[in-house]
């Protein structure tokens, strides 16, 4: 496999390629059913072996249309991109699967759904492979386009207006990272990150003002769109208020993508001293405990199932950020384990919600006693989902908080392990009443239910198995992980 | 001297795989659901004493994977306090599984209970064969949160509410217990059992670790004011499961407890620091409330689980002391209390299935329509009070001499004075039973209405052990127990 360094192009081209023939062919669904499984499964592929070379190379580089850098555009391929990636394209496969089973029921137009789903995907593996900060906004506005359409594509009047705000404050934060950019090609002349880095080596401490202006841009505009507390506003109507596998995939991948699209313009772009140098980290630590604590306080007084989920999102965000700005090794760790964990718990959460809403009809908390016993397979996919959120041993939740409380005492930040340990109780006390009152409660009316063929089960159980394998055993992840952890210390 | 061994790990496989086999198979056959949930917690307990041999000889049994969940790993341990808890564990499960299988067959959902019931053995044997925090961390959330489903079994208000209370106090425990672990990780790199301790040395994280364990234990074992969830949750329980959880499943806090101050600190630490002062505070208000409030109990199930809760007083008392002989006392109590509580919950199931009443004050002239339901329940009750030569008088009388050794005779007369309680709130009962009740009663005596053989020799065997045990040439499980404390002591030395 002499080519393997186009593989991080083809991930992202045999998506976008896709994406271009799913409308053409809109008459004929089944092929484009297939059509868009099989771009999902095939770019799985690529991202694998992506993955795969980097784990026995090293981070590459992959130069688009032979144009040499710095005025062509090239992947920087590293551990956390291929890492990230890889994440995405995996958990895009049962994903699809879902969409593909419920599009129809769910959404008016099926081959447009897919197409939105194909280039927002292709997109979120644009942000987190590119080398270049252009090509990177480019990536972003695809992706918040496209998510603001999938979320939109339901036609209802909620999730139109919730699409409308969402869209608002995305162009926001588009604003502020184009302004941003614009600030660093002023001082430095480049958009190619390497080369950027290596400019402001020399040049930051003549424009401290214009570096710290285009950080503080990039860290609202990533922000608002990776929905760190305050800037979460737009994500519960939006998450809620979209078809299931948008839901899963919005939440699951989409806002991680721009979380490490931030961290990759830290250390490849601005380089770690730069970062360390501003008030940046007890920042992003505010927001971050902010975010764990008031997104759980929030999600405690839903009565929505699937805006519980996004308010648990919210908190969850607020781990990931908390991991990163901990800056030591295992708490990066854990950072990068928690957007694996976290998109294959929120999305067996989410497909296992879906189907509850699809089978029963059941949207709100209280309409669920006694369900449990008509949807075993499927409640049974939520339990997990909410054990591991929970941070039981066994699940792969737990792994992650493992690694984020280890690196926060780490730091010697012993509150912050305590932050973790609080909102994995008020994980416990808004999740497990739902399952207690599904399983032992009172039966409703809604007794005709059942659980949905096995076509649309499998799915939810895929990754409600992801959950169980990595809990048990994290292996898997780990070396990948640990390569990408040690990148910001280079 | 550590051998290799599958021997602890076998002990938690065949109650956990047991449970897929009996699920998958309930469905079809009842009869076997209810012999295979027995035979997995016989074959739990044959495999555990097998290796009463090697245990005597003073090896301790050894399995590690530290590949399944790195960095932690797991891995399987079974020393002399190992082999003790383990054999009470599933020798009692064994037997609670059989008195349940006639005491739940009037009852519903017996196709979840079963499964659950052996499940949570797996739990439990997990916990006292476990080789590291880590893998006791694990098995104890299984046990924990499996025990959970039995709690509320009968899906009533109040069996909903008390085990809300229950499943919320358990995630409040496990986090507690997860920090103080992430806590011991981050001091001393491992978390596995080392006889003489990991942390030599006291320091601030290890105190917050401390307290950690101290409520992570503390609520399991019911120490007050930690026991909130305790009262409410045993007695809404079945009988059975109630026996589980007062018998045995607070135990596993106790057994934490003693692994964690003597296998993970230094204990001499401990005692340097003085942080087993605040032990002793906690034990003396806890022995004092549980007897105490069970007094005001009328319904007998609350009142057992109150008792439980003074009882767990005494063992972290004995902790507490960190005293060789108030160890072996520890040790022994938490094997004798196993015994007592689980007969007196097993009577006291019997007591209701027959006549439903629950009220102690409605026991006038029972105990002659049951007299050998009535004979287990008092032979366990004055083993509670600590009439020699039952197993009860034994612990207390190692307590209290280790209370001596210790120069804190301020703690016998706190051991009296809980004995002097415990008369008070189980005689009258036997009392009533036997003679109360008026001359009206007593010509009806029927002892068909004894319960049937099924439920029945469990609990006389229980109540058998009791009386018996301390009578014999050779106290066994005495041995066992000094053996255990005298290598926490000498080993650190």
């Amino acid at each position: 496999m002499n080519n393997i360094e186009h593989y991080p192009v083809l991930t992202i081209v045999v998506l976008l390629a896709t994406a271009f023939v799913v409308p053409v062919l809109y008459k004929k669904q089944k092929l484009i059913t297939w059509l868009f499984l099989g771009a999902g499964a095939v770019s799985f592929w690529f991202a694998l072996g992506t993955a795969a070379r980097v784990m026995s190379t090293g981070t590459f580089a992959s130069v688009l249309g032979s144009w040499p850098v710095p005025f062509g555009i090239e992947l920087q391929v590293d551990a956390l991109g291929a890492f990230t990636s890889l994440v995405f394209a995996t958990l895009a496969l049962p994903i699809f699967w879902h969409a593909a089973m419920t599009a129809k029921k769910e959404v008016g137009s099926v081959s447009g759904y897919f197409t939105l789903l194909l280039l927002l995907t292709a997109a979120l593996h644009g942000i987190v492979l590119t080398g270049d900060i252009f090509n990177m906004f480019v990536f972003i506005e695809i992706s918040s386009l496209a998510a603001v359409a999938i979320i939109a594509i339901k036609l209802t009047k909620e999730s139109i207006e919730a699409s409308f705000r969402y869209l608002v404050l995305s162009a926001l934060g588009s604003g502020g990272i184009l302004f941003a950019i614009a600030l660093i090609f002023m001082i430095t002349g480049h958009l190619n990150m390497e080369f950027i880095y290596e400019t402001l080596l020399s040049t930051a401490g003549h424009y401290p003002l214009n570096v710290t202006t285009a950080i503080g841009f990039m860290l609202v505009g990533f922000g608002v769109k990776a929905a760190l507390f305050p800037l979460h506003v737009w994500l519960p109507d939006a998450h809620s208020n979209a078809p299931t596998a948008s839901s899963a995939i919005l939440s699951g991948l989409v806002v991680k993508a721009y979380i490490v699209g931030f961290i990759r313009l830290v250390y490849l772009a601005f380089g770690t001293e730069i970062f360390l140098s501003l008030p940046l980290r007890p920042i992003l630590l505010t927001m971050a405990t902010a975010a764990i604590l008031i997104g759980s306080l929030f999600a405690l007084a839903q009565g929505d199932l699937k805006r519980l989920l996004a308010f648990s999102t919210v908190a969850q965000v607020g781990y990931i950020f908390l991991g990163f700005a901990l800056f030591g090794e295992r708490a990066l760790q854990g950072a990068f384990l928690h957007i694996l964990n976290h998109a294959l718990m929120k999305g067996a959460l989410f497909l296992s919600a879906g189907v509850i809403i699809q089978q029963t009809g059941a949207k709100k908390l209280s309409q669920i006693s006694g369900l449990g016993r008509r949807l075993p397979i499927t409640f049974g996919v939520f339990t997990i989902g909410v054990l591991s959120m929970i941070g039981i041993p066994g699940f792969a939740g737990f792994v992650s908080k493992l690694y984020l409380a280890l690196g926060a005492l780490d730091q010697d930040l012993v509150p912050f392990a305590i932050v973790i340990l609080i909102s994995s109780l008020l994980n416990a006390v808004y999740y497990l009443p739902i399952i207690t009152n599904a399983f032992f409660g009172k039966d409703t009316e809604l007794q005709g239910a059942a659980d949905p063929p096995w076509p649309t089960r499998l799915p939810m159980l895929i990754l409600g198995g992801g959950v169980v394998l990595l809990g048990l055993y994290p292996a898997l992840a780990l070396p990948l992980v640990r390569q990408a952890a040690s990148l910001l210390f280079r | 001297m550590q051998n290799t061994s599958m021997v602890p790990v076998y002990a938690v496989l065949i109650p956990l795989l047991t449970t897929v086999v009996i699920y998958l198979i309930e469905r079809r056959s009842w009869q076997w659901r209810n012999r295979l949930s027995t035979l997995a917690c016989l074959g739990s307990f044959l495999v555990v004493i097998s290796q009463y041999q090697a245990i005597q000889q003073g090896s301790t049994l050894v399995a590690k994977y530290p590949t399944i969940m790195p960095p932690l790993g797991l891995s399987f341990r079974m020393d002399s306090l190992g082999f003790l808890a383990a054999a009470v564990i599933s020798g009692v499960w064994f037997l609670v599984t059989v008195y349940a299988t006639e005491y739940m067959a009037k009852e519903h959902h017996k196709n979840r209970f079963y499964p659950f019931l052996v499940l949570t053995l797996a739990g439990a044997m997990g916990v006292v064969l476990s080789g590291d925090l880590f893998t006791f961390f694990l098995s104890f959330e299984l046990m924990s949160l499996s025990a959970y489903v039995l709690v509320v079994h009968e899906e009533t208000e109040e069996a909903m509410k008390a085990g809300y209370k229950y499943l919320i106090l358990t995630i409040v425990g496990g986090l507690a217990l997860f920090f103080a672990i992430v806590a011991v990780f981050e001091l001393a790199g491992t978390v596995a059992f080392v006889p003489g301790g990991l942390i030599k040395e006291p320091s601030r994280l290890a105190l917050f670790a401390f307290i950690g364990f101290f409520i992570g234990f503390g609520i399991k074992a019911g120490i007050v004011p930690l026991h909130v969830w305790l009262p409410e949750a045993h007695p809404v329980a079945p009988s059975p499961a109630s026996a589980l959880l007062s018998g045995l499943m607070l135990k596993t806090g106790a057994y934490g407890l003693l692994r964690v101050v003597f296998d993970i600190f230094d204990y001499r630490a401990i005692q340097a620091a003085g942080w087993n002062q605040a032990l002793l505070v906690f034990a003396a208000i806890t022995i004092i409330m549980g007897s105490a409030v069970a007094i005001t109990q009328d319904d007998i199930k609350r009142r057992l689980a109150y008792s439980s809760v003074g009882q767990m007083g005494y063992i972290l008392l004995g902790i507490g002391l960190l005293q060789e002989r108030a160890l072996i006392g520890v040790i022994f109590h938490i094997f004798a209390h196993a015994l007592m509580k689980s007969t007196l919950f097993l009577s006291a199931g019997a007591i209701i299935y027959r006549t439903g009443k629950r009220k102690v004050s409605e026991w006038a002239g029972l105990g002659r329509e049951m007299p050998l339901t009535f004979l287990a329940f008092t032979a366990a009750a004055f083993s509670m009070i600590g009439i020699p030569p039952m197993v009860g008088f034994v612990s207390k009388w190692e307590l209290g001499l280790g209370a001596l050794d210790a120069g804190n005779w301020g703690f016998v007369v706190l051991l009296l004075l809980s004995s002097l309680l415990n008369f008070v709130y189980y005689f009258p009962a036997i009392q009533a039973a036997f003679f109360g009740g008026g001359h009206g009663h007593g010509e009806q005596v029927n002892s068909k209405r004894d319960v049937s053989l099924t439920m029945l020799w469990p609990m006389i065997t229980m109540a058998v052990m009791i009386v018996l045990i301390d009578l014999w040439p050779r106290n066994v499980a005495l041995e066992l127990a000094e053996k255990a404390a005298h290598t926490f002591f000498v080993i650190a030395k």
